[in-house]
């Protein structure tokens, strides 16, 4: 797929999250919009997505908040539909605030801050066990490097030299109640897990050159990938930008229609 | 127990090929058997209990038959979430194999205790518990292997001698009083129910090493049918929220009319440890208290 057809699902993804969150008046909106384009990207490479092939690859958002970000770009990849969309955090729906395997194309249900990797660790594991060249792409977020089962699943996949894992940190630099170098000042993970034994990159998280690049360079390692996404929460968005509060916040009918302003193609580049 | 579990698993894996095991850098001595017969499927990812079962859930996923191997306490307390978001939730056939229960590892104190395993897990959705009652019975339960979603949680003790007991459905129950063990508790069982003879009350001995739903139903419908009137549980777990306690859930949703006794850890086990009577007698039911609480029982049933 081009990347300019990818810059246009993000568009998508970024109009989808803003619509769910104000219908439903649910927050995490700042979390989703943080990886709009890390989803696209990393959806886009998934094979067999929403297959039962033994054999597809597997995409984990372990940051499972993001979950609209996810519905979004599930949606930008045919496997939901708009009316599907609709029924975010409407009473009966599969489409709850994190996500379940009841939906096509998710392989395990997050929510739980540091499992999602230990999952995707092992499905890397039995990838290379069946030997059927299936790869794994995690989606974490800088809050789950407090988690010890975060390092536990670093070191296993550098021991089990797992160069079919790729995971992409959303380096928005927040967490639920503050700056993450104020909470637990995680400044130093990138170059830990690098000396774990991991290829680790950095690259610009909203940029989705600079993402599939990263992505390609990724696929040549002969170990297990850490992208480091350097992103803004709230990406796009002024007064969600890099403020802790909208973390949670729902938006009021002003704040979603300015939202929807700013989100437009022209104004996020 | 463990080594002739660990046997079995090998057999198994040789018919197997999904059988993967995962330990948490433990079992010296018993462990090289499998590691030795299926290096590829055999996996040391260090001290990394909660990982190891997000793992194991991934692997699980993807068509393999994982099974997670560590100290019981290590295996349940430390990772009950991942275990519960994990296998339980997802239905992933994911085997944890607990070695050591309740006060097993007397020396070595509270950190090494599991004395509420089967209360975290017990109750989960399909999932099932076995406790073989003894090493052969535990080789027999590995090579049999698992065919169910889920999670199984294998509860094995460590110097359990062959066990003297009967099996629950062995054979009809011909006592009101019934001292029902639990897994590697078939020695109390029949301490207690000697003691119980030579009070003059009869009581059978019957041992259980599998609980799950359909086990549960079995049992209450045994003992309502064979017309149990006194029950006493025995378990190395807590006395509340185990073996027991699910038992007598099940009975009394289906209107039992008996008195239950439960044997088992009544303490929190902190304080002066020993070796294995050393620490039951401190820590757990006093047998001449279980006498008395059946005395009791039957004298109101009468």
């Amino acid at each position: 797929m081009e990347n300019e057809q990818l810059e246009s699902q993000c568009q998508v993804v970024r109009d989808s999250i803003l619509d769910m969150a104000f219908r439903a008046s649910k927050g995490h909106v700042g979390s989703a919009l943080s990886v709009v384009e890390i989803v696209v990207c990393g959806l886009s490479i998934t094979r067999g997505l929403g297959s039962d092939l033994n054999s597809r690859d597997r995409f984990v958002l372990s940051k499972g908040h993001a979950a609209s970000a996810l519905y979004a770009g599930l949606l930008a990849q045919g496997l939901l539909t708009k009316e599907d969309l609709e029924t975010y955090c409407v009473s009966g729906s599969m489409l709850a605030t994190h996500p379940l395997t009841q939906i096509p194309g998710i392989d395990f249900a997050t929510g739980s801050l540091g499992q999602g990797i230990t999952f995707a660790v092992g499905a890397a594991l039995a990838a290379k066990m069946r030997a059927d060249g299936g790869q794994v792409f995690c989606v974490l977020s800088d809050s789950e490097i407090n988690e010890g089962s975060t390092w536990e699943s670093f070191m296993i996949a550098s021991q089990l030299r797992l160069d079919n894992l790729l995971v992409a940190l959303d380096y928005n630099g927040q967490q639920a109640l503050g700056f993450t170098n104020e909470v637990l000042n995680i400044g130093g993970a990138p170059k830990a897990i690098e000396l774990l034994g991991w290829n680790v990159q950095r690259c610009a998280g909203h940029d989705v050159n600079a993402l599939m690049d990263s992505i390609g360079n990724a696929r040549h390692s002969k170990l297990p990938s850490l992208i480091v996404c350097d992103t803004k929460s709230g990406h796009g968005v002024d007064y969600m930008e890099e403020k802790i509060e909208w973390h949670y916040l729902p938006m009021t009918q002003p704040q979603y229609e300015s939202a929807k302003k700013q989100i437009r193609w022209e104004n996020v580049q | 127990m463990r080594a002739e579990f660990l046997d079995g698993l090998a057999e198994l894996a040789h018919n197997d090929p999904r059988v993967v095991l995962i330990t948490a850098d433990l079992g010296f001595g018993s462990i090289e058997v499998f590691a030795e017969q299926h290096p590829t499927r055999f996996f040391n990812l260090g001290v990394t209990e909660q990982a190891i079962v997000g793992v194991a859930t991934g692997l699980a996923e993807g068509g393999y038959l994982p099974y997670c191997y560590s100290i019981a306490s290590f295996s349940i307390a430390r990772t009950f979430e991942f275990l519960r978001n994990g296998p339980i939730a997802h239905r992933f056939p994911v085997v944890v194999v607990g070695i050591g229960p309740g006060l097993d590892y007397s020396f070595d104190g509270l950190t090494h205790f599991a004395l509420e395993d089967i209360g975290l897990v017990g109750g989960q959705p399909e999932t099932t518990i076995i406790a073989p009652v003894d090493g052969a019975s535990a080789r027999r339960f590995a090579a049999n292997g698992i065919d169910h979603a889920g999670l199984t949680y294998f509860r094995l003790a460590r110097n359990v001698p062959p066990s003297q007991t009967e099996h629950f459905l062995a054979r009809s129950i011909d006592t009101s009083c019934l001292v029902l063990g639990f897994g590697d508790s078939s020695a109390k069982s029949i301490e207690i129910s000697s003691k119980l003879s030579t009070h003059g009350i009869a009581a059978s001995v019957r041992m259980v090493d599998i609980l799950n739903e359909g086990s549960l139903l079995a049992i209450v419908e045994t003992l309502i049918k064979s017309q149990v009137r006194v029950l006493v549980t025995v378990e190395n777990h807590y006395v509340s929220g185990g073996f027991g306690t699910m038992i007598a859930d099940a009975l009394m949703a289906q209107n039992w009319r008996g008195s239950l006794v439960k044997w088992g850890v009544e303490k929190l086990p902190v304080g002066p440890l020993g070796d294995s009577k050393f620490v039951i007698e401190k820590y757990c039911t006093p047998v001449s208290t279980i006498l008395d609480r059946v005395l009791s029982s039957v004298e109101i049933l009468r």
